[in-house]
């Protein structure tokens, strides 16, 4: 008996010795091969998926599909296709490699037309002259991945599908009255009120368009039912999808239709996008290991990343939209008693914060910017002193906090009359300890962000007191929990926004009195620090109603946010930028796309 | 001990609606937002349309009892009907139980991950049991030999030392230095040659050992005790008085007996297999089913997380049932009335 122990003991470490013997690994079911020293090398790209991706389509150099597989790490697995049912970006990237819009961004932030044949303006026509509707022509020749042709009507479905309000969309037709064909390649949106700036809708992989064969029993509450659809929607782009499973694998093979096909486009016969894990391993098997192609969303810190990028195996790009990790500054007063950071049309005012730009403009001043992005983001972040950091509105008026003045900010304190009557290290305002609750969401980066800020104000007689909710409860839009950044139930946050679009009318709205959360309307509302201006308000009414052209339009953008920063309700702290790897073999791939899908020009990507 | 089986599974009935119920008021009262994960600058009125579709603002009591009639009668009719080919009633348009994040019947999820659980855990859970008896049994026949001092130490370690260290650091040796392993799985591998079965046993080692030494742990250390307990028993004198030999003696009976206790903890072990061991899996990114937890809970997908949960629930009722039963039957001493 004893023996037979002992042989199972050595059968099993027999096991394990023959799977280690001979130094190469096969990590994906097809030809790519990873040697020991970890150096990424492609043995054979020759097509090898099953069915043999390599396409005959057209006279062309029939080189379309021919470059095998190309693998793609998305940390946050897709969950599905369907961008108008998606839970985060991950959906929409999984959908863009087969649906497709009207026209989406570059990554200077320019539109370019994508199904459409060109960009509708005021001199084609394509919109009208008081900006009450535009008209949309589509490409001659479009055709579904199933061969069917791409019309007018399919973008008016997409319409309808997503305006049913059963079926749960995620994107916002709210300033679209109608969307009606005008024939099979003419589609006309008519909008509520006028729109300066008439490219929001069927525009960047958040709006693409469906094809109303495939999903037409899929609107309203039938939408539980269209399982199938949602993971493999039928659309225009590079490839289809093969296979989706939720949050694990979504693997793609090339659309035989697609009509890049002739030029020998794409150049890729399959994609796999590998979910799971967490930022730095996906890091690692691109960076490190030389696994895959392509990972998304590098929230690593740079002392962790560039030492990955050291090892030459990959590249890391760094895209920079409008995101801004920014401090909110509670106007109201989050004291727990009956209105808690309730407006309450100006009767709760915070008794520190509010119209105090002075007092907050020293806060500022102490913070070291530089050290912020050092410590968290690398090459991923730089400083920023504007909420609006975009072109081509970049103001320059508030650059004086990219230097971090301790002694200055000492000055300015005492001089507003903030000072320490009590001996204790702490000053006081009005009597009032400047002691406060500064919250963010629970993160590695954030914490160690948190910690320095509190050092810096700790030199100026200022005491944070740092929390950190988890991002669950602080995004909660539910408002269930008391941590969310709608009720603000603190007197300082730290997160990151940013628009979703280059044009500032969209995002900068969100400041307005109007837009103030309280508890009497739900917490509805994105004017979280509850800023409320007179002037602001009048300064956005006038820029919606600017036409894009306008020469004085950027002249306004750049008001608005100086007066919201130098008003003491924000103060900006990092602009942040999406960081993805690429495999050094990887060519194509151009500037990485921050405003649109990082797959938007996948088809032109091969590897060198 | 029929009766008693009897009895027993008659109980579990109403213990299994009470646990549902119990996981349904945690999650209902749990602050959770289906769209957190949406971008901010989303209108509020869009996010509280989201939630209205997917039922989220339904009353809590409504809710279960859906979930109730899903979970007990629509899911099982449609596992019949999948296994057998058969169309029970309306199989065509028949109501599922949707996970909110990926708008797909949350038991075909859960089907979809079972095998990449099951490789991976039942693998080192196996492995697990065919080295910490051995293990076991030879440190307790040589107590306080130097097999059973390295033999302590090496448990204390494996058991101390946390998975998510012993991962990492076998990620590094074995992928990134040696090249050895991927550092992910793929669960589309099909194994249908020498070198896809090879390929599946690559990507499966590092998270299978580094699972193994922890189990081995545990049970190698409680296997030890028990034998222990057995190796001063009279029976045991009786026997080498009688004239048996060693093996005889260790293998025909104390083994045994000692094992008795083990395979009781053993059958306890089995739900925590399909639980997944969460940390290992997010680490090895093998997606599993304790990932798929993890994840619908951070994203307040609530169907999810209830059938998860109310599954993992009844593994447990059942083979706390079986523990009890292979007990009874393996000890002759036991009597259930």
């Amino acid at each position: 008996m004893k023996r037979w122990q002992w042989l199972s003991l050595v059968a099993a470490l027999a096991l394990f010795v023959a799977a280690c013997g001979s130094g190469t690994v096969d990590t994906t079911t097809d030809g790519s091969a990873t040697t020991g020293t970890g150096a990424a090398t492609t043995e054979g790209t020759t097509a090898t998926t099953a069915d043999g991706s390599s396409t005959t389509q057209g006279t062309g150099t029939g080189e379309a599909g021919s470059g095998g597989e190309f693998i793609a790490f998305q940390w946050q697995g897709p969950s599905q296709a369907n961008a108008y049912l998606s839970t985060g970006t991950k959906d929409l990237l999984a959908g863009s490699l087969v649906l497709e819009p009207l026209a989406e961004f570059d990554p200077a932030g320019q539109l370019v037309p994508a199904l459409a044949a060109e960009l509708p303006t005021q001199e084609n026509g394509g919109i009208a002259a008081d900006f009450s509707s535009i008209t949309w022509t589509l490409q001659e020749g479009l055709l579904w991945s199933d061969g069917t042709p791409v019309t007018a009507d399919d973008v008016v479905f997409s319409w309808e599908y997503c305006t049913n309000p059963e079926t749960g969309c995620v994107a916002d037709f709210a300033t679209v009255e109608s969307v009606v064909a005008d024939d099979d390649l003419n589609v006309t949106i008519t909008f509520t009120e006028p729109q300066p700036y008439p490219f929001t809708h069927f525009v960047t992989y958040t709006y693409p368009i469906l094809q109303r064969a495939q999903f037409a029993d899929c609107a309203g509450a039938g939408a539980d039912a269209c399982t199938e659809q949602n993971f493999a929607p039928i659309g225009t782009g590079p490839y289809m999808v093969t296979d989706l499973r939720p949050e694990d694998i979504v693997t793609y093979e090339i659309n035989p239709n697609y009509r890049g096909i002739a030029e020998g486009k794409p150049f890729f016969g399959s994609i796999t996008i590998e979910g799971g894990g967490d930022a730095e391993a996906v890091a690692r098997s691109v960076l490190e290991i030389g696994e895959g192609d392509y990972a998304w969303n590098l929230q690593v810190a740079p002392e962790i990343l560039d030492p990955m990028e050291g090892a030459g195996n990959g590249v890391v790009l760094a895209a920079f939209a409008s995101n801004v990790e920014h401090l909110n500054f509670n106007q109201t007063d989050p004291a727990e008693d009956a209105d808690r950071s309730d407006y309450a049309g100006g009767a709760n005012p915070h008794p520190v914060f509010f119209d105090n730009p002075d007092l907050i403009r020293a806060l500022s001043m102490a913070i070291n910017r530089e050290e912020l992005v050092a410590v968290g983001y690398g090459a991923g972040g730089t400083p920023t002193c504007n909420i609006w950091p975009s072109e081509p509105a970049i103001s320059t008026n508030m650059d004086a906090c990219l230097t971090q003045d301790i002694e200055g900010a000492n000055a300015l304190l005492d001089e507003i009359g903030a000072v320490d009557s009590d001996g204790d290290g702490v000053r006081e305002w009005e009597g009032i300890p400047l002691e406060f609750d500064f919250v963010t969401s629970t993160n590695a980066v954030r914490q160690s962000n948190q910690d320095l800020i509190a050092d810096y104000w700790d030199q100026i007689g200022v005491v944070a007191n740092m929390r950190n909710e988890d991002a669950g409860l602080f995004f909660d839009g539910t408002n269930a929990s008391d941590a969310s950044i709608w009720k603000f139930f603190a007197d300082i946050q730290m997160f990151t926004n940013g628009s979703t679009g280059p044009d500032p009318q969209g995002y900068m709205v969100q400041y307005i009195t109007t837009q103030i959360p309280e508890s009497t309307n739900a917490y509805a509302g994105g004017n979280i620090p509850r800023y409320a201006s007179e002037e602001y308000d009048a300064l956005w009414a006038q820029l919606s109603g600017m036409s894009l052209d306008d020469p004085a339009r950027n002249e306004v953008v750049i008001q608005l946010n100086d007066l919201i920063v130098g008003s003491g309700a924000i103060i900006p702290l990092v602009y942040r930028a999406s960081v993805s790897a690429f495999a050094n073999d990887i060519q194509g791939v151009g500037d990485l796309n921050a405003w649109d899908s990082e797959y938007w020009n996948i088809e032109e990507w091969t590897r060198g | 001990m029929a009766q008693y089986v009897i009895r027993r599974i008659l109980f579990a009935i109403p213990t299994l609606v009470v646990i549902s119920l119990i996981i349904f008021a945690i999650l209902d009262l749990a602050p959770g937002d289906p769209t957190s994960q949406l971008p901010l600058t989303l209108p509020a009125e869009v996010r509280e349309q989201i939630r209205e579709s997917l039922g989220f603002n339904d009353p809590f009591i409504i809710q279960w009892l859906k979930w109730m009639q899903l979970m007990f009668i629509n899911e099982p009719l449609h596992i019949i009907d999948s296994i057998f080919n058969t169309c029970i009633g309306d199989c065509e348009s028949r109501a599922r139980i949707i996970s909110w994040s990926s708008r797909a019947p949350a038991v075909d999820i859960i089907f979809q991950r079972l095998p990449q659980t099951l490789w991976v855990l039942g693998a080192s859970f196996v492995l697990g049991i065919l080295i910490a008896i051995p293990v076991g049994i030879i440190s307790a026949y040589k107590q306080y030999s130097a097999f059973d001092n390295i033999g302590t130490f090496v448990t204390m370690i494996g058991y101390s030392a946390p998975t998510f260290f012993t991962g990492i650091l076998a990620i590094i040796v074995f992928s990134v230095w040696l090249g050895w392993f991927p550092s992910f799985y793929d669960s589309t591998l099909v194994v249908n040659s020498w070198d896809t079965f090879l390929a599946h046993v690559k990507q499966m080692a590092m998270p299978v050992a580094v699972l193994t030494l922890f189990n081995t742990a545990a049970l190698s250390r409680f296997t030890r005790a028990s034998v222990l307990d057995n190796l001063n028993e009279d029976y045991v004198r009786t026997a080498r008085s009688k004239g048996l030999g060693e093996t005889m003696v260790v293998t025909t009976h104390v083994m045994r007996n000692s094992l008795i206790p083990v395979v009781t903890l053993i059958a306890l072990q089995i739900p925590g297999i399909f639980a997944g061991a969460i940390i290992t899996e997010q680490i090895f990114r093998i997606n599993g089913l304790g990932a798929l937890l993890i994840t619908a809970i951070g994203q307040a997908d609530v169907p999810m997380v209830q059938t998860l949960t109310f599954m993992f629930a009844f593994l447990i009722v059942v083979f706390n049932l079986l523990a009890d039963v292979t007990y009874g039957v393996l000890d002759p001493r036991i009597r259930y009335d």
